[in-house]
């Protein structure tokens, strides 16, 4: 097969990943800062001093369970108390195991993932099921979509994009999977009315980069360049979430032959 | 008896309609009654027994702003209490009703003040966190059965405008004897007719069984009847804490990893609802794994046709968008109605004891 890849007209692009993917790259939520200063609540102080006094499953989860919606990751009377839950194997759930070792993971920790070793068909039958069961959840629509896109069945997946996207218009997951996915199917004009038709994308620097990428793709001058700049200007915004930003505005740049712009971009 | 605990000086002494304080009961390790009130057991000439909370207002003193906390705990007080007079006059059977209120002589050495105020409650056994930690199995149908108790109660409590909004299972009390389950603690509760200061509170009820979407502070409609919103979720909440030993809210955040503060605003609350739905819908999943293990126990046939019942509903009450929750046949104020998950629990619960 002859793949005709356009090497001169290179764009940092939005990709089209299963939802695990994102979920663990970060994509979806920023990063959970462990040192953050808390301001504990009498109800959860409450909580501790009863998982002090009696030391037994029913306080240790209910005193981890608070301190993982506070994000209370450094007291160590919460980690003691999540490493008690996970001794207790035999008398607790998988759900509650999983309380236990979300609270006490490292948060750097990326597990691998290979897209190839996933059995699409088999991914495609789960998926199916979880729809039959659930139809509201427009992940496991944007999840299909792409498994029937590797499948060739453009069709199929076109129609999983539209539900998702009239389930949800303004996740940042949602839009740029159907962006990324019209631009796959020829369509880069749908693409960017995707991206251009949410008011989030002003606010969201990965929507925003999504919206520059395709702008450029479809040859049509973003009209939000100067909030991009914006942002990049006053960095209030984790590294993380600006990388892509960073990506599409050095492109651009480039491609405009701003160099002087572009090394400002690279010195960031 | 420790006759030098001053609180031991209230046994024996008698209450108005027959009543007498026979046994001063110590807070358990279980217990989350607050500081401000004792707990007792009393007995009438006819040999009925209840349970007493005296309210010991003097540890107001010991605050900060006297008056302040005076005035909070009086006005605590009095709204519970006719609230719960409320339902008692509704004859609301599945709410833990007063019996008898009044105010009691006590000794200097338990109050600096002459007279404080009771109440006397009927005797349950204990509550549901209790009962339920302390068997190594699950009883699916006696689970089942206080699930059918409890929708019940909140029923009762939604006809006359009343919204539980702390219902967890220390809220639950067991009557084991006679097999029935009541609400109790009506201190967070929120009522059309009598607003309180608890209906500002972004949070009423406890966090960890909080909606989620409380948590963002997302707040779909002004109306009154999302609070009965609110009581659906907890209510399928203790599905969660019966099969799988924490609470719905706690099971989503575990599947989400957390959210950050700075990411728990109103704004945020739609835009990451495909997130929480999904996190949702992996941690239903791990439920209906857990909940058609324990059925296969006692029903060996329909296990699944069971669970995929108690699954559904599961889907329904907690569902993560107040928009969608309930009966997605009743849209707008219909859709929180409990009645459809009163007979839907009650068959299941059948089923279950039967083992059909």
């Amino acid at each position: 097969m002859n793949i005709n890849r356009d090497y001169k007209n290179r764009q940092i692009i939005p990709r089209l990943y299963p939802y695990k993917y994102a979920f663990y790259l970060g994509e979806i939520k920023p990063k959970i800062r462990h040192d953050l200063n808390i301001k504990p609540s009498k109800e959860y102080l409450k909580k501790e001093k009863k998982w002090l006094f009696n030391k037994s499953l029913p306080y240790a989860i209910e005193f981890v369970g608070e301190a993982l919606i506070l994000n209370d990751y450094n007291n160590k009377n919460s980690v003691e108390a999540a490493k008690f839950i996970l001794k207790k194997q035999k008398y607790i759930s998988n759900i509650t195991k999983q309380l236990a070792n979300e609270f006490l993971k490292n948060p750097n920790e990326i597990p691998s993932f290979n897209l190839f070793d996933i059995d699409i068909y088999k991914e495609i039958s789960l998926l199916k099921k979880n729809i039959r069961a659930y139809s509201i959840n427009a992940i496991n629509w944007i999840n299909i979509a792409l498994y029937y896109a590797i499948l060739g069945q453009i069709e199929k997946a076109n129609h999983a994009i539209r539900v998702a996207l009239n389930l949800s218009p303004y996740n940042r997951f949602i839009l740029r999977s159907a962006a990324r996915f019209f631009l796959h199917k020829g369509d880069s004009e749908k693409a960017l009315s995707i991206l251009r038709n949410t008011e989030y994308t002003k606010y969201d620097p990965w929507l925003l980069a999504s919206e520059i990428s395709v702008s450029q793709v479809n040859d049509t001058r973003s009209s939000n360049i100067k909030i991009a700049r914006n942002i990049l200007d006053h960095l209030d915004v984790s590294p993380k979430d600006l990388s892509e930003l960073f990506g599409s505005m050095g492109t651009l740049e480039i491609n405009s032959g701003n160099a002087k712009k572009r090394n400002y971009l690279k010195k960031l | 008896m420790n006759k030098n605990n001053p609180k031991n000086l209230l046994i024996g002494v008698e209450l108005d309609g027959g009543w007498k304080i026979v046994e001063l009961l110590e807070r358990t390790k279980d217990d989350t009654g607050g500081k401000f009130s004792i707990p007792y057991k009393v007995q009438n000439t006819n040999g009925k027994k209840g349970f007493l909370k005296v309210f010991n207002i003097s540890h107001a003193l010991d605050t900060d702003d006297i008056m302040k906390s005076f005035q909070e705990l009086s006005s605590d007080y009095i709204f519970e209490r006719d609230l719960l007079y409320k339902c008692k006059n509704r004859r609301l059977s599945k709410i833990i009703m007063p019996i008898a209120h009044g105010d009691i002589k006590v000794p200097k050495e338990l109050s600096i003040l002459e007279k404080v105020s009771y109440i006397i409650f009927e005797l349950a056994d204990g509550d549901i966190r209790q009962i339920h930690s302390s068997s190594d199995e699950i009883d699916v149908a006696w689970c089942l059965k206080s699930l059918h108790n409890i929708a019940t109660a909140l029923k009762q409590l939604h006809s006359i405008e009343v919204a539980h909004q702390d219902l967890k299972p220390s809220n639950v009390l067991c009557f084991m004897k006679e097999i029935i389950f009541k609400v109790s603690d009506l201190g967070r509760a929120s009522s059309k007719n009598f607003p309180y200061k608890f209906d500002t509170y972004n949070i009423p009820g406890d966090k960890i069984y909080a909606p989620i979407e409380l948590h963002y502070g997302y707040i779909h409609t002004n109306e009154f009847y999302r609070r009965y919103g609110i009581d659906l979720y907890l209510l399928g909440s203790l599905v969660f804490f019966y099969f799988a030993g924490v609470s719905a809210t706690i099971a989503i955040f575990s599947k989400l990893g957390g959210i950050s503060k700075e990411e728990l605003i109103p704004n945020s609350f739609i835009r990451h609802l495909p997130y929480i739905r999904e996190a949702f819908f992996e941690a239903v999943e791990d439920l209906r794994k857990i909940i058609v293990e324990d059925l296969r126990k006692i029903i060996k046939v329909k296990a699944e046709e069971l669970t995929d019942e108690i699954i559904s509903i599961v889907l329904e009450l907690c569902e993560p968008d107040p928009n969608r929750r309930g009966n997605p046949v009743k849209r707008k104020t219909i859709q929180f109605d409990l009645e459809k998950y009163v007979s839907k629990f009650d068959r299941i619960a059948k089923r279950a004891y039967y083992q059909i």
